[in-house]
């Protein structure tokens, strides 16, 4: 005689489903921050904090299109090389983000933790290729960034975060 | 084919248990519907609820559940779910302190997983997440026979540099710098509820909610929905008794 599925086998079932479902996840680590800046640079670079003083945080204000909570940032340098791990809100929650800029361009850009439900594509090279080689120009980014549908709120918050980094490496080696 | 009216026992039973069952959640629909219609006249919009039963149906939090501890001498650091306050203004998400370390320039405060520092005046700063640190788990912050910083952690202890950027792995003696808890006033707490969870809870939110079931959720609903069947019933079994009287009487 054939058994009948069990309801424990059902509620297996959907646990596993929802394990499985990139909905349910609530934060993804893709890279360990200390994995980036390890990463980032030939041999071991010097960690430094940038003091934001009230000049600064203006202009962050402004590129951030709210006020800057903090008054000193961490950043990572060897030579006129510079790695930030910077955050931002996408919809709800904070997207952690590493960027390495050298002499003024941005060199590579990578999602390192991402805790939004929605908008995770963020993290493709196909979106992220797109910031290398950006500079600033005129406080905006020198080439458009192509969007992604469905994660419009990350895209915006990265590319808010992508000037950030290039303004803090010019305030950083200047 | 003629249809046979219920036994009059039988009818009386059904209305007789039905009235008694629905009569107690009649009654708080009568009351809650009174109230509801004179809510400007009570001003159930302008009283609060401050119980910690009925605030955690909503899944509100209630003062009692604030933890404080002193800090810069009569400041308070405060914590209330995933959130620090400096004297009652939100400081930094975070979990509850296990550290706190004053120096001049500015203090560090530690919870499990991030170290957040502060100036003296209670303005952030910055916070280091544990994913930066070269350890996991934050367990203190303690002291070196020389006084200088340690941090405690699940990775052995490390001693940070003067401005705490980098830290290094410390072998030797130690003592723990304990947390002193702090009374915090009732405006302090108020002020602590407030920035959390907006102005909390209107006594007509909660009559509304009692009103249609939701304060008791999927069941509290569902009760609500048996009750109003039961008044039709209670209509239909009071209508088919007062026809069979009258249906018995012609004959």
């Amino acid at each position: 005689m054939r058994r009948r599925p069990s309801i424990r086998f059902f509620i297996g079932l959907c646990l596993a489903a929802g394990g499985l479902n990139p909905l349910a996840a609530a934060e993804q680590v893709y890279l360990e921050p200390e994995a980036f800046i390890a990463g980032a640079f030939e041999g071991e670079p010097e960690q430094k904090v940038l003091w934001l003083n009230r000049e600064l945080k203006t202009s962050l204000e402004d590129i951030l299109g709210h006020p800057y909570k903090g008054l000193r940032i961490r950043y990572w340098r060897k030579g006129e090389r510079t790695a930030w791990i910077l955050e931002e809100i996408g919809k709800v929650e904070l997207i952690t983000t590493g960027f390495v800029v050298e002499n003024g361009v941005m060199q590579s850009m990578e999602v390192l933790i991402y805790r939004e439900s929605h908008g995770w594509e963020v993290r493709f090279p196909f979106f992220t290729n797109q910031f290398k080689g950006r500079v600033l120009k005129d406080g905006k980014l020198d080439k458009k960034i192509d969007g992604i549908s469905g994660a419009t709120l990350s895209v915006n918050a990265l590319t808010r975060l992508s000037r950030m980094a290039l303004f803090l490496h010019g305030e950083a080696v200047q | 084919m003629k249809l046979a009216w219920p036994r009059k026992r039988t009818l009386l039973a059904a209305h007789r248990w039905l009235g008694i069952i629905s009569a107690v959640f009649l009654v708080s629909l009568s009351l809650t519907g009174l109230a509801l219609n004179h809510t400007e006249r009570l001003g159930l919009n302008n009283i609060r609820i401050k119980n910690g039963l009925i605030l955690s149906r909503y899944g509100m939090v209630s003062g009692s559940d604030i933890l404080s501890f002193r800090i810069h001498g009569f400041d308070t650091l405060s914590y209330l779910e995933g959130q620090l306050f400096y004297s009652g203004q939100p400081l930094a998400t975070g979990g509850p302190p296990v550290g706190l370390h004053e120096q001049r320039e500015f203090s560090v405060i530690a919870t499990i997983e991030a170290l957040i520092f502060v100036t003296r005046e209670g303005e952030f700063i910055e916070r280091m997440d544990v994913l930066q640190l070269p350890f996991a788990v934050l367990q203190f912050i303690a002291s070196s026979p020389e006084g200088e910083p340690l941090l405690v952690t699940d990775a052995g202890q490390w001693k940070p540099d003067a401005d705490w950027i980098e830290f290094e792995p410390y072998e030797g003696g130690f003592s723990v710098e304990p947390l002193y808890p702090a009374e915090i006033d009732e405006a302090g707490r108020q002020s602590i509820l407030e920035a959390h969870q907006g102005n909390g809870l209107t006594l007509y939110r909660v009559l509304l909610d009692l009103h249609s079931g939701r304060l008791f959720g999927w069941g509290g609903r569902t009760v609500m929905d048996l009750t109003a069947v039961a008044i039709l019933l209670l209509v239909s079994s009071g209508i088919a008794g007062w026809l069979r009287k009258s249906v018995w009487a012609r004959h």
